[in-house]
């Protein structure tokens, strides 16, 4: 309840650092109960009125944030209360009032009252994502990768911007994560998690964009500022290969030693694609996978399309029909006991 | 139907819409029925809605004459100024300035659908209804793969969310025109929800300014205030006008921007019976703790509002008594 309360208090101080339309509501508010000549929609002005005083205090907020199953931020909760409906209500009032009465000259009222709203706000400007040509990149180099492999059942591993709008422009293609990797909103639509080797596998690409390096210097999981591990291409470019992706791009300002590890990592070579280097694993050599004791060797596609492995290892293989993210399993269960190196 | 507007069939049009579009999504969820075949419900059930609908609206108007629903009084009472249905004229110069304020508001709209349109204007945080709708299409189910990776799901998702029907009406939407996921989501849905939002505004207008003189000044006042409270209410995420502007097919947006105006309309004009289609509408679109919604708190709020105001009444007439008139009494 303490932590709730709290949110109340920072919500309503969040909610009135950016605009102030809020102010604006209070003053149509007292200028309603201040100047209303009959009891004229006494219902309406009375639930505008004590729901508002409700949003702002913090014990009562904390308990419509309750209501509303604690899942939405403070500033859902100002949804209960008309704050456009009654605040246009009482300038609309004041304004024809004014036209009516002929207090004093119409023109100037409105002018004054339109400052009053705008600045109490802004135009549009924060509306705009900006990200347009962001989204413009990542489609081109998204068509031409579907130009290149019209049939393809592509699974792609890319620097943040096209993982982005990867699924948007294109719902054929398959992703290792998805955008709740970064935005931690999303992952309130599944109960799916991300493991360690994923979440790597996106700093790293994070830090190649940034640097163009192939080694990314993290600090340690156990939160230790001295340690710091380091996050290998090698290890990145394995579990992409285990998480089914057969597709990779890589931002053009990466190192040329990083390219050339990437490409023993995935034994392929680079090639341009638009602001791109772009590493394509082709299905029937996808990688190979060793065994610790060098006893034997298993070759198999790469995970997400059906996948054959010795009986010894998966009695049976995959059943027919049994395709839900088995691979996952099938891989984890050879963690350990296997190490897969690619195909020279 | 006593006291009900035009504007109120088309509020009902659109929750009769999700209504349906929920039907065909629960269909499709609990039988596993593809979306090819979930569209079809959905197209005949609309179709059916639709007949229905206009059956209704005719019956309407052959028994009230040709009466303007729009310009009918508050409660269903005939309006002072009105004869059989035809509104007398107003006072020249008042109707005057409500043009001039209509103009306005009009290119106010304009500005803002011209907004929307142009692109490059989306909030996508927290939102996946683009991917959504694009998985539905692609694997032509509902729900088959985790749309924000294309992989089927390891641990599931919220059934709470899952029965969320938004997704399914823009895919059905997407495969009845033949247009992109993203054209419908990001431009053709929030551009639409934008004036069906102005709509509900003048249901509201309706009921807030009745049958007092001057009543077309302060609707066209009030109409062209909200228009500019929607441009400046773009500067955070939870306000109005960034609902409408900037991520209009979120299912907050829509109860924001059209079901809560339409809400506070209907309740102040009593219409108690018509606010469960709201009530309704939202529990399709929005998550909500088993439909106790935002919809269900403002309606027990302004019904508590009423007998509150009622009370109030009372006892402000009570004190007004002389003792004499309490004698007499």
């Amino acid at each position: 309840m303490r932590e709730l309360l709290r949110n109340a208090w920072l919500g309503w101080q969040e909610y009135t650092s950016q605009g102030k339309l809020a102010c604006l509501l209070l003053a149509a508010l007292l200028f309603l109960w201040a100047g209303r000549r009959r009891r004229e929609q006494e219902p309406f002005l009375l639930y505008a009125t004590l729901l508002t005083v409700c949003c702002i205090c913090p014990v009562t907020a904390a308990l419509l944030m309750v209501y509303q199953t604690r899942f939405y931020d403070y500033e859902w909760i100002w949804s209960l209360a008309p704050l456009t409906a009654a605040a246009a209500w009482g300038m609309s009032r004041f304004l024809a009032g004014q036209w009516e009465e002929k207090k004093f000259s119409a023109l100037p009222a409105a002018g004054l009252l339109a400052a009053a709203v705008f600045l109490c706000g802004s135009l549009g400007g924060n509306g705009l994502s900006g990200d347009g040509a962001d989204r413009q990149e990542a489609a081109g180099a998204l068509n031409r990768l579907e130009e290149l492999y019209p049939e393809a059942e592509l699974c792609l591993w890319a620097p943040r911007e096209v993982m982005e709008y990867g699924r948007e422009t294109d719902a054929s293609l398959r992703l290792p994560y998805g955008r709740n990797m970064w935005d931690d909103h999303l992952n309130a639509y599944a109960y799916d998690t991300y493991d360690d080797g994923l979440k790597a596998m996106a700093g790293w690409m994070d830090w190649a964009e940034e640097t163009g390096e192939a080694d990314w210097k993290r600090q340690a999981s156990s939160g230790n500022p001295r340690k710091a591990e380091t996050v290998r291409l090698e290890d990145c470019a394995r579990k992409a290969l285990e998480s089914g992706v057969n597709c990779v791009l890589l931002p053009e300002n990466v190192l040329p030693e990083t390219l050339r590890r990437m490409e023993e990592a995935l034994g392929t070579e680079a090639r341009k694609l638009e602001n791109y280097y772009l590493f394509r694993v082709e299905e029937r050599a996808a990688f190979r996978t060793e065994s610790r004791q060098g006893a034997s060797a298993l070759y198999c596609r790469p995970p997400g399309f059906t996948v054959m492995p010795p009986g010894k290892y998966l009695a049976g293989g995959l059943q027919s029909g049994c395709t839900a993210n088995s691979i996952g399993v099938q891989y984890n269960y050879r963690a350990g006991r296997e190490r897969r190196l690619p195909e020279e | 139907m006593k006291g009900v507007m035009v504007w109120d069939y088309l509020m009902a049009g659109i929750t009769v819409l999700v209504g349906v579009a929920e039907a065909a999504h629960l269909a499709g969820m609990i039988f596993g029925w593809s979306f090819g075949r979930c569209t079809l419900l959905f197209a005949v059930l609309l179709g059916i809605g639709c007949a229905a609908g206009a059956g209704i609206w005719f019956l309407s108007v052959r028994r009230h004459g040709a009466a303007l629903y729009s310009q009918k009084d508050l409660n269903g009472a005939a309006a002072p100024v009105r004869r059989h249905g035809d509104a007398l004229p107003q006072e020249p110069k008042e109707e005057g300035r409500g043009r001039f304020i209509y103009v306005i508001f009009i290119l106010l709209v304009i500005s803002q659908l011209i907004f929307i349109c142009m692109g490059d204007t989306d909030y996508r945080e927290g939102d996946m209804t683009v991917e959504t709708v694009g998985s539905f299409l692609q694997e032509d189910g509902i729900y088959r793969v985790n749309p924000l990776t294309g992989m089927p799901y390891t641990a599931g998702m919220p059934s709470r969310l899952k029965v969320l029907c938004l997704p399914s009406l823009y895919g059905f939407l997407c495969k009845l025109t033949g247009l992109s996921a993203a054209a419908v989501v990001r431009n053709i849905v929030p551009a639409v929800i934008l004036l069906c939002s102005y709509a509900a505004y003048r249901a509201l207008a309706c009921s807030l300014f009745p049958r007092e003189g001057g009543r077309r000044l302060r609707r066209a006042c009030f109409m062209t205030i909200v228009s500019l409270l929607m441009w400046t209410g773009t500067y955070a995420f939870g306000m109005d006008g960034f609902g409408l502007l900037v991520c209009g097919w979120r299912g907050t947006s829509i109860r924001n921007g059209v079901l809560l105006p339409w809400l506070f309309s209907l309740c102040i004009r009593r219409k108690w019976l018509w606010t469960v289609l709201c009530i309704a509408a939202e529990a399709c679109i929005v998550w909500t703790l088993y439909g106790c919604g935002t919809c269900l708190g403002v309606t027990a709020g302004m019904a508590a509002a009423h007998v509150l105001s009622k009370r109030l009444g009372r006892m402000r007439d009570a004190s007004k008594r002389t003792p004499e008139e309490e004698g007499l009494i």
